[in-house]
C-alpha cells in the first residue's frame, strides 16, 4: 500500500471519529442548530495535510517553512471565522445581543442622563454655557444656513431666467 | 513509497538566505512603523469644492481639460460608518482618480461627521433634501442635463430612492455593494431584527448612534479580520508597496463615525427591521419610493465574499427596477475589495468605468 493511500484512510477514519463526536455532542446538548464546529476542523486539518502530503510527494525543494506556516495559519484563522459566523448568525446569539446591549442602555441610559443634568448645572452656576445650549446655537446656525441656501437658490434661478429671457431677446431683435 | 528528494546545498543556502534577509528587513521595517509612526498621505487627486450644505460637501475632481464624457459621474457614498477618502486613498490606487484618467467629470458627495446638533437628521432630508441640491449644483457647474448616480453602500438606497424620485436627472444608475432587499443583508438582518434589537431605546438613550458603538458592530461582522490583517502586516513587512497600502488602508479602517440619531432610527426601522424599499412601502417627503421608477440604464456590482451586503441583497435592485438595460456582475473579493486595493483595479474600476463610459453620451 501506499503512503497516500495510508494518507487517505488515516483522514477518512479521522473525518469520521470527528463527525461521530460531533453527532454525540449535538445529541447530548439537545440542540438541533448548534454550531457545526467540523466546519472548522474539517478544512483546516484536510487542507494542512493536503499541504504538507504535497510537499513531501514533491520533496523538500524548499526549505520554506514559514510560508507553509502561513497558510496553516490562515488557513486555521479563516475556520475560526467561519465557525464564529455561524454561531453569531443564529437567532440565539442576536437574542443574547439584544439582551446585553438593552441592559447595558438601562445601566448607561439614566447614568448618563443624571451626569448631564448635573454637568449642566454646574456649568449654570459657573455662568457657562452647556453642552446643549452650544448644540441649540449649532442647530440654529444650521437652520439659518438652510435659509440662506435656499434664497441663494431662488436668486440663482432667477438669474437663469433672465439670461434666458436675455438671449430670447437678443434673438427676436437680431434674427 | 514516496520518494525523497533532498534539495541541491546551493539551492538550499539561497533560499535561508534569502528567507533571513526578507526576515531582517521585517524586522528593521517593523522597528521603523512602531518608532517612526508616519501619516499615510491620502486623497491626492486634485478636488475642488462645488457646494456645502451644513457638514456635507460636493467635490468635483480632476481638470476641465481631461473630461472626455459628455454626463457627470455622482458618487453618492454611505454616511456615517467611516469617512469617503477609501475612495482616493493614494496615487495608484484610487478609485477617483481611475475614474478621472478615464475622463470622467467626476464629483463626490461627502456627507461629513455629524455632530449632536444634527441628530434630528433623517433619511428622508437626504433623500428629498440634500441629494437634489446636490445634484442641481452638480448639474450647474458641469452645465449637464443629466447625471450618472454611482451609489456605493448604503450609498446605493440613498441614491436609488433619490433615482425613483427624480427620475428625469438620472442617466445611468450604478449599485456597487448597496443593499436593497434587506431580507438577505447577512448577519446584520439576524443582529437588528426588531424582536431583539430595540432601536427606539438606543437612540433616545444616546441621542445618536455614536461611532464607538459602529466599531463594534463592524468588527463583529469579522472578529478574526484584525488578526488577519496584522498576520499579513507581518507577513509582508519586507515589501514597502504593501505597507504604504496597509498604513492608508488601516488608517481608514480605524476612523468610525456615527450616525445621526434620527437617520440610524430611520435605516434600521423601514430597512432593516421592515424591508420597506423593496417592499414599495417606503414614503419619503410625502411621496411613495417606488423602484420601478428607476427606468435608467443600470449596472449592480455583487462582490462574493461580501458580508456586510451579500450579493444577493444588492442583486435585489435587478428585479425591482424596470428598465431594459440591466447589468448584474458578481465579481471575487468582498465589501472594501471593490473599491479599494489591486483586486478591485483590476476587476471592478475596469468593469465600473467601461460600462459608465458607453452610455454617456447625452442625448
Amino acid at each position: 500500500m501506499s503512503d497516500g493511500f495510508m494518507n487517505q484512510d488515516l483522514l477518512s477514519m479521522w473525518k469520521r471519529s470527528m463527525d461521530q463526536g460531533m453527532e454525540a455532542w449535538q445529541k447530548l446538548a439537545g440542540q438541533q442548530q448548534a454550531p457545526d464546529i467540523s466546519q472548522f476542523w474539517r478544512p483546516m486539518f484536510g487542507q494542512s495535510l493536503d499541504v504538507w502530503t504535497q510537499i513531501l510527494k514533491q520533496g523538500m525543494s524548499s526549505p520554506d517553512v514559514l510560508a507553509h506556516w502561513k497558510k496553516f495559519l490562515d488557513d486555521s484563522v479563516e475556520g475560526w471565522s467561519k465557525v464564529l459566523e455561524q454561531a453569531m448568525g443564529t437567532d440565539g446569539f442576536a437574542a443574547a445581543m439584544g439582551k446585553f446591549l438593552d441592559q447595558y442602555m438601562n445601566t448607561v441610559g439614566p447614568v448618563r442622563k443624571s451626569l448631564q443634568s448635573s454637568n449642566e448645572e454646574f456649568l449654570r452656576t459657573m455662568n457657562l454655557p452647556s453642552r446643549k445650549q452650544i448644540t441649540d446655537l449649532a442647530s440654529q446656525v444650521v437652520s439659518l444656513e438652510a435659509r440662506l441656501e435656499a434664497l441663494e437658490e431662488r436668486i440663482e434661478d432667477l438669474v437663469d431666467s433672465i439670461s434666458l429671457l436675455e438671449t430670447f431677446v437678443k434673438r427676436a431683435t437680431n434674427p | 513509497m514516496t520518494e525523497w528528494k533532498l534539495p541541491m546545498p546551493s539551492e538550499l543556502s539561497d533560499k535561508l538566505q534569502q528567507e533571513t534577509i526578507k526576515n531582517l528587513q521585517r524586522f528593521s521595517k517593523g522597528m521603523d512603523l512602531v518608532y517612526r509612526p508616519r501619516e499615510p498621505q491620502l486623497g491626492q487627486t486634485p478636488k475642488e469644492l462645488i457646494h456645502k450644505k451644513n457638514k456635507s460637501s460636493l467635490y468635483r475632481y480632476g481638470h476641465a481639460a481631461d473630461r472626455r464624457h459628455a454626463v457627470p459621474v455622482f458618487m453618492v457614498p454611505n454616511l456615517g460608518i467611516s469617512r469617503p477618502y477609501i475612495f482616493d486613498l493614494y496615487p495608484g490606487s484610487s478609485f477617483i482618480e481611475y475614474m478621472v484618467q478615464q475622463g470622467f467629470d467626476f464629483y463626490l458627495l461627502d456627507w461629513g461627521v455629524f455632530g449632536d446638533e444634527d441628530n434630528g437628521l433623517t433619511f428622508d432630508e437626504c433623500v428629498t433634501q440634500i441629494l437634489p441640491v446636490m445634484v442641481r449644483k452638480l448639474l450647474r457647474a458641469s452645465k449637464a442635463r443629466q447625471v450618472t448616480v454611482l451609489g456605493y453602500c448604503m450609498g446605493a438606497p440613498l441614491g436609488a430612492c433619490y433615482a425613483a424620485l427624480y427620475p428625469e436627472a438620472v442617466k445611468n444608475f450604478v449599485n456597487m455593494a448597496g443593499p436593497i432587499d434587506f431580507k438577505q443583508a447577512g448577519l446584520f438582518t439576524t443582529w437588528l431584527d426588531q424582536r431583539h434589537f430595540d432601536i427606539d431605546k438606543l437612540v433616545d438613550a444616546f441621542g445618536s448612534m455614536p461611532s464607538d458603538m459602529v466599531r463594534v458592530g463592524f468588527k463583529m461582522l469579522k472578529p478574526t479580520m484584525d488578526l488577519t490583517t496584522f498576520t499579513n502586516l507581518w507577513w509582508n513587512l519586507w515589501d514597502d508597496s504593501y505597507v504604504e497600502g496597509f498604513l492608508a488602508l488601516n488608517k481608514w479602517a480605524n476612523e468610525f463615525t456615527p450616525f445621526p440619531g434620527e437617520f440610524f432610527r430611520q435605516w434600521v426601522k423601514e430597512f432593516y427591521q421592515q424591508n420597506k424599499l423593496v417592499r414599495g412601502e417606503l414614503v419619503l417627503g410625502g411621496r411613495s419610493v417606488d423602484l420601478s421608477n428607476i427606468r435608467c440604464p443600470l449596472l449592480v456590482v455583487g462582490a462574493k465574499q461580501d458580508n456586510i451586503t451579500p450579493p444577493q441583497c444588492a442583486r435585489a435592485l435587478m428585479d425591482a427596477t424596470s428598465g431594459s438595460d440591466k447589468e448584474y456582475v458578481e465579481l471575487p473579493g468582498g465589501h472594501i475589495s471593490l473599491i479599494a486595493g489591486r483586486g478591485a483595479r483590476r476587476n471592478v474600476w475596469p468593469k465600473v468605468s467601461g460600462w459608465i463610459g458607453q452610455r454617456s453620451q447625452e442625448a
